[in-house]
C-alpha cells in the first residue's frame, strides 16, 4: 500500500516535472504559468475597467477618477500576486547549506588556481588583517600560502629522488 | 516662503519612504528588472498628482533602495537580484563558498549608500555645469538622438546588430504610433516603454504556446537554491554597531568606492552594467591578496551600479530634459514624459516635465532626501532581517506569482493609456522588442531609443 502511495507521488512530482519549462529567468511549471497569467487577467482588467466605470460616473475629475481606477487596477495586481502564490508553490528546490572549514579550503583551494592566485596575507593592511581574523579566515589563507610555497620545493625534491 | 519649502519637503519626504519601502521589498525578488518595476510605478506616482519634488525623491529612493535589497539573493542565494546584479555574481559566489555571504551582503549595501550620498551632488553638479551649454544641443536634439542611440545600441551585447535593428524598430514604433492618432486622436508613450521592457517575459509567454518553440522551452530539472547558513564569526554578528554603514567597509574599500562613485557620477551615457565591469575590472588587477581582491571588487562594483545609474537620471534631466541615457530613456522614463502630466514636447507641443519644474538645488535637495529615505529604511532592514526574507521569499514567492502580477500590471498600465489600442501596443512592441533582446542582444535602454527617434527626430526629418 504504502509503495503504491509512494509510486503515485513519484509520478504525480515526474508529470510536474515534465511541465517545467523557463520563463523570463526562472523555473515555472508551465500549467500552473498559464493560470497564472489567466488569473492576472481576469482579476486585474475587471477591476481597473469596472473602477473606471464607477469612478467616472460619480466623481466630476475624470482624469483624476481614471488615475484612482489605475491604483485600485495595481492593487488588485498585488492581489493576483498573493493569490497565485497561495495556489502554485514555488518548483524550485530550497536547501540549507552548511559551510566548515573542509568547504572553506576548498574555497581557497579554487582561488588559488584562479588567474591572478592567492596573493600574500602579508601584504593585507590592519583593518584588513582585523576583518580576516574575525571571519576565522586568516589561517586558511595563510596555511594555503605556506602550502603553496613549499609545493614547488616539494615537487623539486621528488624529481631529485627519481633521478 | 517657510510654507513653500514645507509643502515641497513633506511630499518629497512621504513619498521617499514610501519609494523606499516598496523597492526595498521588490529588490528581494530575484528577476524583478529595474526598468520593469520602476517605470510603470513611478508613472503612477506621476499620474495620481505627486508634486514633483515628490515624484524625484519616490524614484531617487526606489533605485537605491532596489539596489540595496538586490544583494540579498546576490549573496545569500547566489542568484542576481536584478540586471545590475549580474556584474556581481563571480564575487558573490567566491565569498558565499568562503563561507562569508553575509559580509559580502553588508559591503555590498554600505557600498551603495555611500556612492550614492556621494554620485547626488556630483552629478546634479556636473548636469549644471552642461547645462550652461545646453542650449545649443537642444536645438541639434533631433540630430544628437540618433547618434545617442546608435552609441548606446553599439555598447549593448549586440553591437552592429542592434545599430542595424533600430531603424526597422523606430519605423514599427512610428507606424503604430500613426495608426493609434487616426483611431483614438492621440499617440500613446507609457504602453511603448511599459511593452519594450517586459518584451522578454513576453516572447517567453507567447513561446509556451508555439510548438515548435514549445519544444526548446522546457527544462526537466528544478532548480536548486541553496541559501548560505546564519553567521557564526564575530563579524557576522547583528550588533547595532554593524548598522552603521560605513563600518563595514574597510578604509581601502571606502576610498576605492567613493572615488569610483564620484568618477562615474560624470557618466551618463555608459550602461551602468558595463561601467560596473569595467571598473571592477581595474580594481580585481590591482589587489593582490585573493579575499581583498574579492571583497573590494564586490564593493566597488555595487558602489558603480549605484552612481551611474542615479547619474544617468540625473545629467539628463537636469542639464539636458531629454532622455539620453539608456537609465533616462527606460526605467526613468515617466521622470521626462508621462502625458498628460509630463511629456518631452515636440510636434508643437512644448516641453513640461521635471527638467521645467525644478531648479538645480531643488533637484539635489530632493534627491538627496530619495537617498536618505532609501538608506533609512533599507539599510537596516537589510542589516537585520536579510536571512529570514531570502529564506521566506524562496519559499513561499513562485515565479508564477510574480508573472501573474505583472501580466495584470501591464494590462492596467496599457489600458490606463490608451485603452484597447494600449494593448495593441504593447503586445506588438513587447513581442518584437523582446526577440531583439533575446536573439541579437539589444536591450530594453536601446530600444526605448528608438521611441524618442520616433517622436522627436523622424517628424523633424520628414519636415
Amino acid at each position: 500500500m504504502t509503495g503504491r502511495i509512494d509510486e503515485t507521488a513519484d509520478q504525480g512530482v515526474h508529470d510536474a516535472d515534465s511541465r517545467l519549462a523557463e520563463v523570463w529567468g526562472d523555473v515555472v511549471d508551465r500549467r500552473n504559468v498559464a493560470f497564472a497569467v489567466v488569473l492576472g487577467i481576469i482579476i486585474s482588467v475587471p477591476a481597473f475597467l469596472g473602477s473606471q466605470a464607477i469612478l467616472t460616473a460619480v466623481m466630476e475629475n475624470t482624469s483624476l477618477a481614471r488615475t484612482y481606477a489605475m491604483l485600485i487596477g495595481l492593487g488588485a495586481c498585488l492581489c493576483v500576486g498573493v493569490v497565485c502564490a497561495r495556489l502554485f508553490p514555488p518548483v524550485r528546490i530550497f536547501r540549507e547549506e552548511t559551510i566548515g572549514t573542509t568547504e572553506q579550503e576548498a574555497a581557497i583551494a579554487a582561488l588559488r588556481s584562479a588567474p591572478n592566485g592567492l596573493g600574500s596575507v602579508d601584504e593585507l593592511k590592519p583593518d584588513e588583517c582585523a576583518e580576516l581574523e574575525a571571519m576565522g579566515l586568516y589561517d586558511l589563507f595563510a596555511e594555503a600560502e605556506a602550502t603553496q610555497k613549499r609545493e614547488p620545493a616539494d615537487n623539486g625534491t621528488e624529481g631529485e629522488a627519481e633521478r | 516662503m517657510i510654507a513653500d519649502i514645507i509643502s515641497a519637503l513633506v511630499p518629497a519626504i512621504l513619498a521617499g519612504l514610501a519609494g523606499a519601502v516598496i523597492f526595498a521589498l521588490l529588490g528581494l525578488i530575484s528577476g524583478t528588472d529595474e526598468t520593469a518595476t520602476l517605470a510603470p510605478l513611478t508613472l503612477a506616482v506621476v499620474l495620481l498628482g505627486v508634486p514633483p519634488s515628490g515624484v524625484l525623491a519616490f524614484f531617487i529612493a526606489g533605485a537605491c533602495a532596489k539596489h540595496m535589497t538586490h544583494a540579498v539573493p546576490t549573496t545569500l542565494l547566489g542568484i542576481p537580484g536584478d540586471t545590475m546584479a549580474i556584474a556581481l555574481m563571480e564575487e558573490a559566489a567566491h565569498l558565499r563558498a568562503l563561507g562569508v555571504p553575509h559580509v559580502a551582503l553588508r559591503k555590498m549595501i554600505s557600498a551603495a549608500f555611500l556612492a550614492a550620498l556621494l554620485a547626488v551632488p556630483i552629478a546634479v553638479l556636473c548636469a549644471a555645469l552642461l547645462a550652461k551649454v545646453s542650449d545649443p544641443l537642444r536645438e541639434a536634439i533631433p540630430y544628437v538622438f540618433p547618434a545617442v542611440a546608435v552609441g548606446i545600441a553599439y555598447l549593448s551585447r549586440g553591437r552592429w546588430a542592434s545599430v542595424l535593428a533600430l531603424v526597422p524598430l523606430t519605423a514599427m514604433i512610428v507606424g503604430l504610433n500613426s495608426f493609434v492618432d487616426q483611431q483614438i486622436d492621440k499617440t500613446l508613450s507609457i504602453s511603448f516603454f511599459v511593452g519594450l521592457a517586459v518584451g522578454p517575459m513576453v516572447v517567453d509567454l507567447v513561446g509556451l504556446i508555439s510548438p515548435l518553440t514549445r519544444s526548446k522551452l522546457p527544462t526537466r530539472s528544478r532548480p536548486v537554491f541553496t541559501i548560505a547558513p546564519e553567521p557564526t564569526s564575530a563579524i557576522g554578528g547583528r550588533s547595532l554597531a554593524r548598522l552603521n554603514p560605513f563600518r563595514s567597509l574597510t578604509r581601502s574599500e571606502a576610498g576605492l568606492t567613493a572615488s569610483s562613485a564620484a568618477v562615474t557620477s560624470l557618466t551618463f551615457f555608459v550602461s551602468p552594467l558595463a561601467m560596473a565591469v569595467l571598473v571592477g575590472e581595474i580594481v580585481s588587477a590591482r589587489a593582490k591578496q585573493a579575499y581583498v581582491r574579492l571583497s573590494r571588487t564586490i564593493a566597488v562594483r555595487n558602489g558603480v551600479t549605484d552612481s551611474t545609474y542615479l547619474a544617468e537620471t540625473l545629467i539628463p534631466l537636469v542639464a539636458i530634459d531629454l532622455p539620453l541615457s539608456p537609465i533616462a530613456a527606460g526605467a526613468a522614463a515617466p521622470l521626462f514624459n508621462a502625458p498628460p502630466v509630463y511629456t518631452v514636447g515636440g510636434d508643437g507641443v512644448d516641453l513640461h516635465n521635471l527638467h521645467s519644474l525644478l531648479t538645480a538645488p531643488e533637484f539635489l535637495v530632493f534627491a538627496m532626501i530619495g537617498v536618505l529615505a532609501a538608506g533609512a529604511i533599507a539599510f537596516p532592514l537589510t542589516m537585520r532581517y536579510a536571512r529570514p526574507a531570502a529564506v521566506w521569499v524562496a519559499r513561499h514567492l513562485s515565479h508564477e506569482a510574480v508573472i501573474g502580477a505583472f501580466v495584470g500590471l501591464v494590462l492596467v498600465v496599457s489600458l490606463y493609456e490608451g485603452g484597447a489600442y494600449g494593448i495593441l501596443v504593447l503586445l506588438s512592441v513587447g513581442l518584437i522588442g523582446g526577440l531583439l533582446n533575446k536573439t541579437i542582444g539589444m536591450h530594453a535602454g536601446v530600444q526605448c531609443m528608438a521611441y524618442y527617434i520616433a517622436v522627436l527626430s523622424v517628424p523633424a526629418f520628414l519636415g
